[in-house]
């Protein structure tokens, strides 16, 4: 068992176009087969810092590691791959949700190759797994979000990489299908993988995440466990309006803004 | 109905027309098979005149179906193909440019047809990643303004081109048409062709995965940038080097990937196979009409623009529109 599956080490990164953010020496590390979320306003930086522990933008400074390899870069061949769930993806409406989801197999076919018998089974195993199989031979453009939602996180599963990253996986959805996403979240970390997500409601985070990360309101960048970090206020600090965290009889935390 | 099952009812019907191509024509009388044993003249004319014909129609219609169909998979739009963005005016440009300055040999007409073709995709891409606002109709309004540079240029070429004796060949060639077709041609044409269909061939399930997210691509594993580059380097060798012979025949790519994905799905895995057979069938009859409907000949640009302006018409105002929002 490694230590760690993912390290940023003194990362900084700034937009050279003058966007209003940057982030400046960060450090992170991500436990094999955990939770974390990146919380953090509209427009903070959530979606850049997971595009930069994806691989996909270069770090201005410091480094990003991959274990158990310790590969810095490009990771391109089956499980050293890192499943990436952007928050909305230009999906293809009118092909199958068999076929897309074959397109999770990509890192293990050759580019002259056709996916064959095994990717095909991989393919029915994880639609099976969350619950999708009955939705093989829909165009993806007919089915709904929540499912669309549950479509992706079988891809990434057909990717079968450790390490799954979703950017707002979460936001979007009505409350039952929330609620099922979260459910998901958990179960995919029952299966051993190592998850990352962004979000803005801190609701998701205390609810799920074992660590969290919350990006302040002047780019302060704090990471720990959940309990540690999510707190009343850092809360403050970030959303910049007084929060309250409380708890209900079910143990669900929920957090009210004190109107002053 | 299995995909298998139709590629086999669409190639028998590519067979039956191969066969009444070749034994229909201007030149009448096949009424018997003691005909065909006995009569040389209609022996040599099949052979060396309507089969080579026949071979360049399926090449013509099977190349220009395919890259319109990688084209409008890579960038997510069923209205990109090389005649839209531009891509076969620039083939055109070129090659008339070759007509120009190198009358007497074929080779640098291939060659600038295809470096000008290059050109005009660099410029369609680069122009539409600059529209503020991009989105997928900016692709098409690169391309309206890329062809209508190359059409300039080829405008200022007829102009300075000898009226009697350059200007005429050029028009004619411009128009479209197989009618000089022989096996010089099919040998000139075929290796490039065939080389790129089976590149773009092999590559057909990967293509489809072009269509997702630049940062998914990249968890994937694919350098979208320099694969798809490539890929579009083919289809663009494709077009050019059967527009440098066919001249400017268009609505193929625009049309056939349309009507293929219509009966094969979207997957490339059966669509391109698909596009291979029907591009073949629409450019075999299209010819064989522009030979036998009257005495002369009608220039194949001719039918191929009409046919495809029809099949158009009941396309967009019908179901599943390319041009509505889920197209």
């Amino acid at each position: 068992m490694v230590d760690f599956l993912l390290t940023l080490d003194k990362v900084s990164y700034s937009y050279t176009n003058g966007r209003d953010f940057s982030f400046e020496d960060v450090n992170v590390n991500i436990s094999p087969n955990t939770i974390t979320s990146i919380l953090g306003r509209n427009g903070a930086g959530k979606t850049t810092l997971l595009l930069i522990m994806l691989g996909f933008l270069k770090p201005t400074g410091g480094t990003v590691n991959y274990f158990p390899d310790g590969i810095n870069g490009f990771l391109s061949r089956g499980n050293n791959s890192v499943a990436f769930l952007p928050q909305s993806e230009s999906a293809p409406e009118k092909i199958l949700v068999v076929d897309y989801l074959l397109m999770g197999r990509t890192p293990y076919i050759a580019p002259f190759i056709l996916p064959g018998n095994k990717d095909f089974e991989l393919v029915q195993k994880y639609a099976e797994l969350v619950e999708v199989d009955h939705l093989l031979h829909y165009q993806i453009g007919k089915i709904s979000g929540g499912e669309l939602q549950r479509v992706r996180i079988c891809r990434a599963l057909v990717q079968e990489s450790d390490l799954i990253l979703l950017d707002e996986p979460i936001s979007h959805l009505d409350l039952n299908a929330k609620f099922s996403m979260m459910e998901m979240i958990k179960h995919l970390q029952s299966l051993g993988k190592t998850i990352i997500f962004t979000t803005h409601d801190p609701v998701e985070a205390l609810d799920i995440a074992d660590h969290a990360l919350i990006i302040s309101n002047d780019q302060q960048i704090n990471f720990g466990l959940t309990q540690d970090v999510i707190t009343e206020k850092n809360l403050t600090a970030c959303f910049n309006i007084p929060i309250k965290i409380s708890r209900n009889k079910s143990g669900f935390a929920c957090v009210v803004e004190k109107i002053v | 109905m299995k995909s298998e099952k139709k590629y086999l009812i669409i190639l028998i019907l590519l067979i039956i027309l191969v066969l009444f191509a070749a034994i229909t024509g201007r030149y009448q009388g096949i009424g018997s098979y003691v005909e065909l044993s006995e009569n040389q003249l209609l022996q040599r004319l099949i052979i060396q005149v309507r089969i080579p014909r026949i071979m360049m129609s399926i090449i013509v219609g099977a190349g220009l179906a395919i890259s319109g169909l990688v084209m409008q998979t890579v960038f997510q739009n069923s209205l990109a193909e090389p005649g839209v963005l531009g891509i076969s005016q620039a083939a055109g440009f070129g090659a008339a440019l070759g007509f120009l300055l190198f009358p007497w040999t074929r080779i640098p007409i291939q060659f600038l047809s295809f470096a000008s073709g290059i050109l005009a995709l660099l410029l369609v891409l680069k122009i539409s990643e600059k529209i503020k606002g991009a989105d997928r109709v900016s692709l098409i309004f690169a391309g309206i303004a890329v062809s209508a540079l190359f059409s300039a240029g080829l405008g200022i070429i007829k102009y300075v081109a000898d009226p009697l004796d350059q200007l005429p060949s050029i028009v004619f060639w411009l128009l479209g048409g197989l009618s000089t077709s022989s096996w010089s041609s099919v040998l000139q044409i075929t290796p490039i062709a065939v080389v790129s269909i089976i590149v773009l061939y092999l590559l057909r399930w990967r293509i489809n995965v072009y269509a997702l997210n630049d940062s998914v691509l990249y968890s994937l594993g694919i350098r979208r940038k320099v694969e798809v580059y490539l890929i579009l380097g083919f289809a663009v060798l494709l077009t050019t080097s059967i527009i440098s012979f066919s001249g400017l025949v268009g609505w193929i790519g625009l049309i056939i990937p349309n009507i293929t994905r219509i009966i094969f799905g979207y997957d490339l895995r059966s669509s391109l196979p698909g596009s291979i057979l029907i591009g073949a069938i629409f450019v075999l009859v299209s010819d064989t009409l522009s030979r036998i409907l009257i005495a002369g000949e009608i220039p194949l640009g001719i039918i191929t623009a009409f046919l495809g302006a029809m099949f158009f018409i009941f396309l967009i105002i019908g179901k599943g529109s390319p041009l509505s929002k889920n197209g």
